[in-house]
């Protein structure tokens, strides 16, 4: 991890890729703002540009989980990064920039959700999401299967699946990620392992 | 929910994630982040007016769209649309057709609106060739797969097995088999056996154009197995052909122009054959013909009866572009005899418009009839015929069909 490295020297940072994996939100960033001092120009656009190299393409699969086509997913993870640099002179540390990024792109797929509600209704072609039958990407019906029962899901247990079957992030970091508490966060996913599991014995005795 | 049961689900979630997130190489997103937006200013800190003026702007902004979605509907609303009555108990509620030869629309026939959008996910071409419908929300559909490799290669044919939701929209879509050959018709067997027709021949190009004459084969799309096969003249032009549900009886039409090049009305040679397998080997030009005409037609399920839109009275129009009104009906024909057994329907229109297609629903009670973006039903059991809501037409005309007006629709076949 590039960014490893120039941590190290910084006195605010915790100098290990580990530090970075803690999440953070932007409610914490604004609580300890009169605290810090804003990150420079040039030390905000290095910190940019290596979360970008280590954890784009993380961020842009978990988006696609998320809201189903490439293109959008890497439309949202665009804007949470170019959100991120209007944040980070509120940021309290570099490291809670990452935890920023997850919420920044959780929030960004709601926000492309709501969107669609309104387009959808229209018949315009779309590009169609990954788990929908007509969609060519994903050639294994098994997983077409399973990504369909996953998209009939409430949209908070997609969210906390796909943070911690693909991010493999901890229930705290979920939490923390979405804004709700730990207790929520293990219901939520005990609930929806639960219905998968009933809808694929279901899909699978057809 | 047994822990072995959860453990199974948690590594089926994992693998279906990263069968999905592996659809997005490293190479396929941007190399770098986004460039930085704005000014210094704007990025350390914005300034004071700009953070009083924008709450602001954005409270008027909120009412301005909440007055707004009060007052407009009622401004705008013009009287209320009202959809015909929903089918008599047992139709079928959706159709599929290729209103594009590259797309399958589903198509909920009580309003006309398309439901859902289905391509060829493997092949190559795009091109849906056929669709059955095995139930009210299963269908049966073919797709051209290309070749086995090279151009001298025969054609492959793909099918594909469809369930729709209640809604409408495509639940699931799985490759049924793979059959050699251009697979131009489908049916279901009472027994569930999947039969289809095909033309086959030697070095046939993509087009429609035969480099030797074709062969008309009906196998079993599972198996393989060929039920029966005729040669087709080169010169013939199948119009429409159909399997009766057994797929003992099967019906051709064809046509020709007995000049070369020809496009004259009255040069015109059309017919209709009903076959079965023991007149296998024959050709199709050589056995008596049911009716002198080619118009779309399709068998009852027991073969017994054939339903066939034709032209009444004598053809005049000096071309197949001639904006000229003919009448036309669609007709009850005993397969066995050729006699007229009902008049269903009669219309008049322009015989440059004159594109139908028919469809039987499974049962065989109900009969869809399409013309360009009209739609109808006949109930079989009472003769009642119901005009349904047209289809959309097409914002642009891709495929348009050289006999209608551009932007309407282009349907070879459909099914429900």
């Amino acid at each position: 991890m590039t960014v490893g490295a120039a941590d190290a020297s910084h006195p605010r940072r915790g100098g290990t890729a580990a530090a970075h994996e803690s999440a953070g939100a932007p409610a914490d960033a604004a609580s300890a703002h009169r605290q810090v001092d804003p990150l420079l120009p040039d030390e905000g656009d290095r910190l940019v540009a290596d979360l970008y190299s280590d954890y784009g393409l993380r961020l842009v699969r978990a988006a696609l989980l998320l809201v189903g086509d490439k293109p959008t997913a890497e439309d949202v993870v665009q804007e949470a990064f170019i959100g991120l640099y209007r944040a980070l002179n509120r940021l309290t540390s570099p490291d809670k920039a990452l935890a920023y990024l997850r919420v920044s792109v959780v929030n960004g797929c709601r926000s492309v959700h709501r969107a669609r509600r309104l387009y959808l209704q229209r018949p315009a072609a779309v590009d169609q999401p990954v788990w929908s039958a007509e969609s060519a990407a994903i050639a294994k019906e098994d997983a077409r299967l399973t990504l369909q029962a996953i998209a009939r899901l409430p949209r908070r247990s997609r969210e906390v699946l796909a943070l911690r079957y693909y991010l493999d992030l901890s229930d705290a970091e979920i939490a923390k990620a979405l804004g709700i508490s730990r207790g929520t966060v293990s219901s939520t996913a005990s609930r929806a392992l639960t219905a998968l599991a009933r809808e694929l014995k279901e899909e699978d005795e057809l | 929910v047994t822990p072995a049961e959860v453990s199974r689900i948690e590594a089926r979630v994992r693998g279906a994630y990263a069968e999905a997130t592996a659809t997005i190489a490293a190479d396929d997103i941007a190399a770098h982040a986004p460039a930085r937006k704005g000014s210094a200013a704007d990025r350390f800190g914005r300034k004071r007016i700009a953070r009083r003026v924008v709450p602001i702007v954005a409270a008027l902004a909120v009412l301005l769209v909440v007055a707004a979605a009060l007052v407009l509907p009622h401004v705008l609303a013009g009287p209320a649309k009202r959809h015909p009555a929903v089918h008599p108990s047992g139709a079928p509620v959706y159709m599929i057709t290729n209103v594009a030869p590259e797309v399958l629309s589903v198509v909920d026939t009580r309003t006309g609106q398309v439901t859902a959008r289905i391509r060829p996910p493997n092949s190559p071409f795009g091109f849906w060739l056929s669709v059955a419908a095995e139930g009210p929300l299963t269908f049966i559909a073919g797709d051209l797969g290309g070749r086995g490799g090279g151009s001298s290669q025969p054609e492959i044919s793909l099918l594909y097995r469809i369930q729709l939701t209640s809604r409408g929209t495509v639940s699931s879509m799985r490759l049924t088999s793979r059959i050699s050959g251009r697979l131009l018709g489908t049916t279901i067997a009472p027994g569930g056996t999947y039969l289809g027709y095909l033309l086959v021949g030697n070095r046939a190009s993509i087009g429609w154009n035969w480099a030797k004459s074709p062969r008309l084969v009906i196998k079993n799309l599972v198996t393989g197995t060929v039920v029966a096969d005729w040669p087709v003249a080169k010169k013939d032009v199948i119009g429409s052909l159909s399997l009766s549900h057994g797929g003992r009886e099967f019906a051709a039409t064809s046509y020709f122009y007995q000049a070369v090049g020809g496009q004259s009305v009255e040069d015109l040679s059309q017919r209709t054959v009903v076959l079965s397998p023991r007149t296998s080997d024959r050709g199709i030009d050589s056995l008596p013909a049911l009716s002198q005409q080619a118009g779309p037609a399709v068998l009852s399920p027991n073969g017994d009866a054939l339903y066939q839109i034709v032209a009444t009275g004598r053809l005049t129009a000096t071309s197949w572009h001639a904006d000229y009104r003919q009448w036309f009906a669609l007709e009850e024909i005993d397969t066995h005899t050729g006699a007229v057994m009902a008049t269903l329907h009669r219309w008049s229109g322009l015989w440059r418009q004159f594109s139908p297609v028919l469809a039987l629903d499974p049962t065989g009670r109900y009969l869809l009839i399409a013309n360009g973006t009209s739609v109808a039903m006949v109930d079989l059991r009472t003769d009642r015929y119901t005009a349904l809501p047209a289809l959309p037409r097409r914002a642009t005309g891709y495929f348009t069909r050289l006999l209608l007006p551009q932007g309407q629709a282009w349907i070879m076949w459909m099914a429900w």
